[in-house]
């Protein structure tokens, strides 16, 4: 389960759980007679009969219909047909050997058509529960306003484990529904900075909304991935 | 590529052309898994038995509980009682009628998938204005036919009009005494999204 620390009004401090918002597809899938049906995978070519593997073997097209006709290195027996079932991801480098530690670069290509600009990309940790108090940002903000600014891309509900977080949640969403505004959160120093949910993922800004309704309450953790604006690119 | 979309609103239309935005990230910088010697590595899938499965490695398809593969064409989605799913046709072919304006917290129950930036070719005077004052609409958004109803929210802003195509979510409310059960195959913490990037190109590629 995601955890999020977070920091209130009053300079307190809890590690809370995040769950999901989103609602489960309802939908089923059958075929024609009514029968369930489902979605299956299954393996067609192998890295080792795959035709770029075959090519890199036999570069000469000719070769390479010999090849076919006399030992059919396209078909692996024992796997094609066969259900992948549950895959891990891999990777292969330039000889087609499996990499098991590759090392992730920012290509940006050039203005010119020339050679892409390469540099190695730092991995980004995830900062949702970080080793130090988050700060209490201090940015309350309309939610009117804030959602002509902004487009959640994603939310999830900030969740209580036992009686005492709750009522430091219950706390927190009652100071933003009496004001009626959302509270940005964040990291640094500051409390404003990016949010990064999963290792090397996209960084977001961060934004509060509580509600309460009698012993009841509810807090929403939206996050925006940008501005709402008119990039220069978009016509 | 721009969509065309018709509104009617108080017994007047308005024509809006709309296009998705551009990725926040550019087009142009991409994450690439490189191998000691900097060369690109290619991203596959590896089978519990080690069996490596590069693009264009794996069929998709539909099986029935005996085995049998179903065509793509005679499957179709139900309801959880087992009743097919009308198919809603595309909104793209003819007008659409506004509802609202809505409040923030029907949107503050959504999640927006995709977001459009507005090219007015006519917009209503009234709706203009009312937008402006920064009333938001909801209107039903479908580029394609599809079962489920995914709408969409207009609203303007001082950088210009956006239509922001959304999938509802639901925030609970709890008690001290009830918490909220967490989904069973929610994401993990510790995805790497480069590695996930690199799967989904993987993907597309395969398609």
């Amino acid at each position: 389960m995601r955890q999020i620390r977070l920091a209130d009004h009053r300079g307190r401090d809890a590690t809370c759980a995040l769950v999901s918002v989103r609602l489960p597809d309802p939908r089923r899938w059958q075929d024609l007679a009514g029968q369930p049906v489902h979605a299956l995978r299954r393996v067609r070519a192998t890295a080792a009969t795959h035709p770029e593997a075959l090519l890199t073997q036999s570069p000469d097209p000719d070769d390479l219909a010999q090849a076919l006709i006399a030992g059919d290195p396209e078909w692996d027996l024992r796997a094609l047909g066969r259900p992948t079932g549950p895959c891990t991801r891999g990777y292969l480098d330039g000889d087609g050997q499996p990499c098991y530690t590759p090392q992730w670069m920012e290509c940006r290509a050039a203005a010119d058509r020339g050679e892409p600009q390469r540099r190695p990309l730092p991995m980004r940790s995830a900062n949702l529960v970080p080793a130090t108090p988050p700060v209490w940002s201090g940015v309350l903000l309309p939610r009117q306003m804030l959602v002509h600014r902004v487009a959640f891309a994603r939310a999830y509900q900030v969740v209580h484990q036992d009686a005492l977080q709750f009522d430091f949640l219950y706390a927190l969403a009652q100071y933003l529904h009496q004001r009626q505004v959302m509270v940005q959160v964040g990291s640094g120093r500051q409390g404003r900075g990016p949010l990064i949910c999963e290792r090397n993922g996209r960084p977001y800004r961060g934004f509060l909304d509580g509600r309460v309704q009698g012993e009841a309450m509810r807090l929403g953790l939206y996050l925006a991935a940008g501005e709402l604006t008119i990039s220069e690119g978009t016509p | 590529m721009p969509i065309l979309v018709e509104i009617d609103h108080q017994d007047a239309r308005s024509t809006l052309l709309v296009t998705p935005l551009e990725r926040l990230r550019p087009r142009h910088v991409r994450r690439v898994a490189c191998d000691a010697q900097g060369r690109p590595c290619r991203a596959v899938w590896q089978t519990w038995d080690g069996l490596l499965l590069p693009p264009g490695g794996v069929a998709q398809g539909y099986e029935n509980p005996d085995g049998h593969t179903v065509p793509r064409a005679d499957v179709v989605a139900t309801d959880a009682a087992g009743q097919p799913l009308r198919v809603h046709p595309a909104t793209t072919q003819r007008p659409q009628r506004l509802e609202g304006p809505v409040p923030v917290d029907e949107l503050l129950a959504h999640v927006v998938t995709k977001v459009y930036g507005v090219t007015a070719e006519r917009l209503d005077l009234a709706l203009r204005q009312s937008l402006q004052q920064g009333d938001i609409y909801r209107v039903p958004f479908r580029p394609r036919a599809a079962t489920g109803d995914a709408p969409a929210f207009l609203l303007a802003n001082a950088a210009g009009l956006f239509l922001l195509h959304a999938a509802p979510c639901r925030v609970e409310w709890v008690t001290r005494a009830q918490g909220v059960a967490a989904d069973a195959d929610e994401d993990e913490i510790d995805e790497d999204v480069w590695a996930a990037d690199a799967l989904r190109l993987w993907e597309e590629e395969c398609v």
